[in-house]
């Protein structure tokens, strides 16, 4: 048992930290915000970073990896989620849509997008939700109908984040076989955002820019050869892939900043003869986002070391996502709240404070307990597959 | 960083949990509740022979040279079998002899608390509504070469089976003394309380009892730092509580039927059973973290104080929760005497009202973030 990074860690760490230090520009926040110079930044970002080797850290060397530990992708999505995520869409590709490549592409699948991902200069959006397919996604009703080497697409996605950035390409879900049980039917294509008949529409919503969208097929034709995995497999490749990303995000680092500047804050500021700071209600709400923050910054830290065992940590993972989504939540939570009125200026106000970071971190969390997978929906995988209790009939 | 047991450790968690499983069971542990120490001899003697009580104390004394990690993984199991014995309040009270006790009296009293032959206890809390930090009142008037002790103390635990108390005392010069006094010595007296706690408790009171220099055995940060073990270790002990009413509302939700189905298949039941599990995990990781850091505490005291506060506020404030769910699940059977979750759920209240509270602990975690 051991609850320390190593110091060859730390150093990384600290390279890291000065990297970002010296890369972010003093505009860049999240990819989320109205700014059109955010997502063209996100891929010059990942080519520097892809420069380094930092990229694609993780992956394997065969693919253009490095072989990174997974204490070292911690590292780097601690500190790539702390400052604002910089790689912006591309984190999918390297935590799960690479990966799921390598595990079930054919040798030209992996040719073909591996390397475009390594160097950091492609967008990928997720294709799975459907206007009647959200918590029941195996429900879903996109078809993809065989005709001789190619697959005609017709039907809707929606909630994709990215997919207005504009997404190079789509990581698919269409029923390929509506007679059998629908987990059955189902297929995972690798579509090209280009192709005819495909319309993105962006979804205005509260979380910010580019946070959803969606897509409609009408006609679009793709070719065999862009169908990841077996025909009607691609439920299985969900499961692998959700897995993946139920870690993939160190929800807690950015927490952890947000809660490192509301401390200086409370410090800085007197309201009424007093510093926030001594006021003992604020002390007990910062000192409470700090306990939750170091849990689930060890229930994460206990499944990595489970996954670190050779071992697939299932349940684990959804516990430490729970604690994750619900603490990135409570971080925007007592951020406006310590605020009070003037929480509700913008960045822009010349009366605003903390460069609107309270605010963006309340928006942007919003529907961390929905996406990829409502808490609900992990809570009942929590209770049949972790607990073993019955599940209705 | 591996947050996993090591091999060790696993193999005394099983053992202990075997322990529990296959011969000490809740039926031994209701029989224990009946004796007139409030706990079993005969167990005590055998986790004596399996050399627990000095699992975390120095080889040179006897001992097995583990640290606080491998009591931590004991206390769990311990919680999780409803055990009540000294094991735990004994060894916190062993520390300030090891840490500031003299020579001679290491010598004397160590050797016999690591193989669980005698039994030592903290004498901390006052009457007057105090705590085990609050500023102590038993005086004690220069006397010779040393003092007089005179007062009282409250729910000291296995008070009236110690063989030695160490108590907080206020020797005129501001700051709170832990002095070490013989539970046979003249003009100690105690007497069992009358509580639904399941840790026997006694009052302890020194009616100008002798003690002298050479019975010091530390100041306020000794007492401090014994205390962040006994709280580690009591919430490890907390979490195996909470773990063994979680398997009981797992069971009872599985089993028994209403509308002809199994209650579990309901959402608002079996969502109850995963919070419990979901706030017990980071109980647990907290808790191994706070043990781990105060077996390293000279690489980093700050971050084993932040540890220990931060295991503590969480745990105190998520305990009531989960046994609040746990008897929500079960319905009316709960709290029927013959049904095991009385057993911890008491328990975990005797838990949540010694240590500190979550307010308490809370605010140890805010002085540790820069407030």
């Amino acid at each position: 048992m051991d609850f320390d990074f190593t110091p060859a860690d730390e150093a990384f760490r600290t390279e890291l930290r000065a990297f970002l230090h010296d890369e972010l520009p003093a505009w860049w926040k999240t990819v989320f915000v109205d700014d059109a110079r955010a997502m063209p930044f996100t891929r010059e970002f990942c080519s520097k970073l892809a420069a380094r080797g930092w990229l694609t850290l993780s992956w394997p060397k065969e693919h253009g990896g490095a072989d990174g530990s997974v204490w070292q992708q911690a590292v780097v999505r601690e500190e790539m989620w702390a400052a604002g995520e910089p790689r912006g869409p591309q984190y999918m590709n390297l935590n799960y849509i690479g990966p799921l490549i390598m595990r079930f592409g054919t040798p030209e699948q992996q040719a073909r997008h591996l390397p475009r991902m390594a160097a950091g200069d492609v967008i990928w959006c997720q294709g799975f939700s459907e206007p009647e397919a959200g918590s029941d996604l195996a429900s879903l009703t996109t078809r993809a109908v065989r005709d001789g080497d190619r697959y005609v697409i017709n039907g809707q996605k929606i909630w994709n984040s990215y997919a207005d950035a504009p997404a190079d390409h789509c990581l698919l879900l269409a029923r390929t076989n509506p007679d059998v049980k629908k987990q059955q039917g189902i297929s995972m294509f690798l579509v090209d955002m280009r192709t005819p008949g495909i319309t993105v529409r962006p979804i205005p919503s509260m979380a910010g820019k580019s946070e959803f969208s969606e897509i409609f097929f009408d006609d679009a034709i793709i070719p065999v050869t862009d169908r990841l995995g077996d025909e009607n497999n691609g439920w299985t490749l969900v499961g692998e892939g959700l897995a993946f990303e139920r870690i993939g995000i160190a929800r807690y680092a950015r927490a952890d900043r947000v809660l490192e500047h509301l401390v200086a804050y409370a410090r800085d500021t007197v309201v009424d003869g007093r510093r926030l700071a001594d006021d003992p209600a604020v002390r007990a709400r910062l000192a409470t986002l700090a306990v939750r923050i170091e849990a689930a910054k060890l229930l994460n830290y206990g499944a990595i070391s489970i996954q670190a065992s050779g071992e697939v940590p299932a349940i684990e993972a959804s516990i430490a996502r729970i604690h994750n989504t619900q603490v990135e939540q409570l971080a925007g939570q007592v951020g406006l709240e310590l605020l009070g009125p003037q929480g509700l200026l913008l960045d822009d106000d010349r009366f605003g404070l903390l460069d609107g970071e309270m605010q963006r971190q309340w928006l942007e969390s919003i529907p961390v307990t929905v996406a990829a997978g409502s808490t609900e929906v992990q809570k009942n995988i929590i209770a049949q597959r972790g607990l073993g209790l019955p599940r209705s009939a | 960083m591996d947050l996993t047991l090591d091999d060790d450790q696993r193999l005394l968690a099983d053992s202990a949990r075997q322990l529990f499983e296959r011969s000490y069971t809740t039926e031994s542990v209701r029989d224990a509740e009946q004796q007139p120490d409030g706990f079993s001899a005969e167990l005590w003697a055998q986790v004596g022979e399996l050399g627990w009580p000095g699992i975390a104390l120095p080889e040179e004394h006897g001992g097995a040279g583990y640290g606080l990690m491998e009591l931590a993984v004991l206390a769990e199991e311990l919680g999780r079998g409803a055990a009540t014995l000294p094991l735990l309040s004994s060894y916190a009270a062993t520390l300030p002899l090891l840490w500031s006790g003299s020579e001679a009296l290491r010598a004397f009293h160590i050797p016999r608390l690591t193989s669980g032959e005698a039994i030592a206890a903290l004498a901390l809390v006052e009457p007057g509504g105090g705590h085990e930090r609050s500023t102590p009142s038993v005086s004690a008037t220069p006397s010779g070469d040393g003092w007089l002790l005179t007062g009282t103390k409250l729910a000291v635990p296995f008070g009236c089976v110690a063989d030695l108390f160490v108590v907080n005392v206020d020797l005129g010069d501001g700051g709170p003394t832990l002095v070490v006094v013989e539970a046979d010595a003249p003009n100690v007296d105690r007497s069992a309380h009358d509580t639904f706690s399941p840790v026997p408790l006694a009052a302890v009171t020194f009616n100008q009892v002798v003690v002298v220099p050479e019975d010091v055995v530390g100041d306020a940060p000794v007492l401090e730092r014994a205390l962040a073990h006994q709280t580690v270790v009591d919430t490890a002990y907390a979490v195996g509580l909470c773990d063994a009413a979680l398997a009981l509302a797992v069971e009872h939700a599985s089993n028994r039927e209403q509308f002809g189905r199994p209650i579990g298949v309901n959402q608002a039941v079996s969502h109850q059973c995963v919070d419990m599990r979901v706030e017990i995990d980071a109980m647990r990781v907290l808790t191994h973290q706070a043990a781990w850091r105060l077996d390293h505490h000279d690489h980093n005291p700050s971050a084993a104080a932040r540890a220990v506060a931060v295991a503590n506020s969480y745990a105190r404030d998520v305990v009531p929760s989960v046994f609040a769910r746990a008897h929500q699940v079960h319905g009316a059977m709960g709290f029927t005497m013959e049904y095991d979750l009385q057993l911890f759920s008491r328990r975990a209240k005797a838990y949540e009202l010694t240590g500190g509270g979550a307010a308490w602990h809370l605010e140890q975690v805010a002085r540790s973030i820069g407030l």
